[in-house]
């Protein structure tokens, strides 16, 4: 799993380490089950605090692309890569609503009406 | 003679980069594990604290049966086993260069935490390793898959 951050970059430093973890979900090299460093490591290695790791792993627990669990730590969660998909495509169609004048509310009724 | 690295692996310009990868051989993790379920079964009448102490043989198999490889901005840290402990962290002030390396396990004698002159290895299975040379002229290696990445990173400021 490779990892980049860039604070020149205008993203939040969390986001660009959750968007970094998302690929690695998405191109296969981290799998389901599989156990990702302690947020030290991470954020030793990416010269980031550590609540920012935290914070990107957080944000991933939410989207279901990470699990935490007792005993085994921060792990890569099982419905993963189509998760992590459905996340992007979600982020990609929000962006475009937002270029041509839908808002999220608009993108969600759609899809409630089945559009 | 000492080469100085110059520590500045994993960064480059404003962007850090950091990789994380390692290598397991579950024949070992499982052989452990069924080790320390017969002698359970064996044992179980009688579990005394020489039974006990037995069951620090499948807690050192365990232990090289995994390998975590983090390398970035600090170098390269090694954890050992399923909980990435003990660890040990190469700094990037100490690591002149980095590459990735195929090594057998016969050729150091088996798997586990190896020495051969100035090289010490990491050893979960024979195969592609990640080497890096050190400031005072020895060399770590450790069992990692798709080493060359990592080595990139290592290297990637010289």
């Amino acid at each position: 799993m490779l990892l980049e951050v860039d604070p020149a970059e205008p993203l939040p430093l969390y986001e660009q380490v959750a968007a970094g973890i998302r690929a690695a979900v998405r191109e296969g090299s981290v799998h389901p089950g599989d156990r990702l460093p302690p947020a030290a490591e991470l954020a030793e290695a990416l010269d980031v605090n550590r609540h920012t790791v935290l914070k990107a792993f957080h944000l991933l627990r939410e989207e279901g692309v990470l699990e935490f669990r007792r005993g085994r730590g921060v792990t890569v969660g099982r419905a993963s890569a189509a998760d992590v998909e459905l996340h992007e495509l979600l982020r990609q169609a929000v962006a475009l609503g937002k270029r041509i004048g839908y808002s999220r509310k608009e993108l969600a009724r759609m899809i409630e009406r089945g559009e | 003679m000492t080469v100085q690295g110059d520590g500045t692996g994993g960064r480059s310009g404003s962007v850090r980069t950091a990789w994380v990868g390692g290598a397991s051989n579950w024949l070992l993790a499982f052989g452990s594990l069924a080790f320390t379920a017969v002698l359970i079964g064996l044992q179980w009448r009688s579990l005394g604290p020489a039974s006990l102490a037995l069951l620090l043989l499948p807690v050192a198999v365990l232990l090289v049966s995994r390998v975590r490889v983090v390398a970035g901005v600090h170098g390269l840290r090694i954890g050992l086993g399923p909980w990435g402990r003990p660890s040990r962290t190469i700094g990037a002030e100490q690591i002149t260069s980095a590459r990735a390396e195929a090594i057998s396990a016969m050729s150091l004698g088996g798997w586990g935490v190896r020495r051969k002159g100035s090289l010490t290895a990491y050893l979960v299975r024979g195969g592609e390793c990640l080497v890096v040379t050190t400031a005072d002229g020895r060399e770590v290696a450790v069992s990692c898959d798709d080493a060359a990445r990592g080595a990139a990173v290592l290297d990637g400021g010289r």
